[in-house]
């Protein structure tokens, strides 16, 4: 009986670490992902060639909501295990902290909009969740990242294309303000989600004036392995602007169904990015700690 | 009168390890410059070249202060139990060069 029991204990003890080593790897995220995403375009090819929009709609539906839950997931487990590296007097655990919290936001907000038992009656909430409460916390991380480069001697600073940018996505993140001020100053009455929706714009401006300086600190410190889980995180703000303009051009009308749905494809790189960010850190601890001298 | 002996014996031990330690020193390869190359090849990869030129800049020419320049900056990046432990593979492999 003992002999019939050891094998298979032996064989599930090396899946369970090769399976928890293999989904901790950059790569095989990376991986995963680019197979969906390949999913994903075949998937819109079938609805250009076939003219039924069906087909991108199946995907997003399920493989790519499953997708987007089990990436927001990871991020959350592995940011956690990155925060718990360090000690309590350390300047990164504050930002591993709010990083982590910042993706149980996202992952909670992911499950409530994704999951359709759920959709109907806490898809607002689903939105708070990873809308505002997610970008709040990570501007908030990000901002104890920067003061740990700046401590080091190497914060980055932005240029002057990146003063634009950031002054052009300001400049509208006020222009939205005012029209909201405009609104109620003319009888209009939002709801309680509506409003806790209106610190997305201004949290995304503050993420991507971090995001260039978070990527210039990196290139200024030379990339090496500490440096690749923030380029990930400043790729994934880049990624997450990018589809924020794609939804902004789709409620002013620019962008129209079915062609909106180019912007959903946005979402899973820019998952991707934020759960490989933690894997890239965790990567570089455990490099420093397998180097250790054998006794 | 073994007392004497021991201490003797001590002393002897102190005086042949000080001895070992400025011939290492003399040796080729084990130069301060040398050392400080071999400890940018093993923390480069980990802060990047430029962070590594800049902080190895800043040691002394005799490289007492290599260690305590480098790690607090590892340390500030990787956790203080991640860059221990990086620090003393360096000593092994780039300070005693073992």
């Amino acid at each position: 009986m003992s002999d019939h029991v050891k094998p298979s204990r032996i064989h599930g003890k090396t899946l369970a670490l090769w399976s928890q080593a293999a989904l901790s790897s950059p790569q095989a995220l990376i991986f995963i992902t680019a197979v969906y995403l390949a999913g994903g375009m075949l998937a819109m090819v079938a609805w250009l060639v076939s003219g039924d929009t069906k087909w991108v709609e199946r995907f997003f539906r399920v493989p790519g909501a499953i997708l987007m839950i089990w990436l927001a997931l990871v991020q959350v487990l592995l940011s956690a295990r990155v925060w718990s590296n360090y000690s309590t007097s350390e300047p990164m655990h504050r930002a591993w902290m709010l990083i982590s919290a910042s993706a149980l936001a996202e992952l909670s907000g992911t499950v409530l909009i994704q999951v359709p038992g759920f959709q109907q009656d806490y898809g607002l909430f689903g939105h708070f969740l990873g809308g505002t409460l997610r970008f709040g916390l990570l501007a908030a991380g990000l901002s104890f990242a920067l003061g740990v480069y700046r401590r080091a001697g190497f914060l980055g600073r932005e240029t002057w294309w990146q003063w634009l940018t950031v002054a052009a996505a300001a400049a509208f993140a006020i222009a939205e303000v005012a029209g909201v001020v405009k609104a109620v100053l003319g009888g209009k009455r939002p709801g309680v989600w509506e409003m806790l929706g209106w610190p997305v714009d201004p949290l995304l401006c503050i993420l991507l004036a971090q995001a260039f300086l978070l990527r210039n600190s990196v290139w200024r410190m030379g990339r090496g392995w500490i440096g690749r889980g923030w380029l990930a995180l400043s790729a994934g703000v880049f990624l997450i602007l990018l589809g924020n303009v794609g939804t902004l051009a789709e409620a002013y009308g620019y962008l129209q169904w079915p062609w909106n749905s180019v912007v959903w494809y946005l979402w899973i790189p820019a998952s991707c990015a934020f759960a490989v960010a933690p894997a890239y850190q965790l990567d570089a601890i455990q490099r420093a700690t397998a180097a250790a001298p054998r006794h | 009168m073994e007392g004497l002996k021991n201490t003797g014996s001590i002393l002897e031990r102190v005086l042949s390890g000080m001895r070992d330690a400025e011939a290492r020193t003399a040796q080729p390869g084990q130069t301060p410059a040398d050392i400080k190359l071999r400890v940018a090849g093993e923390v480069g990869p980990f802060l990047g070249d430029h962070a590594t030129q800049t902080i190895l800049s800043t040691v002394s020419p005799g490289g007492d202060n290599l260690l305590s320049s480098v790690e607090p900056v590892l340390a500030l990046f990787l956790g203080s139990r991640a860059a221990a432990r990086l620090i003393d593979h360096v000593v092994e492999r780039a300070i005693m060069n073992v």
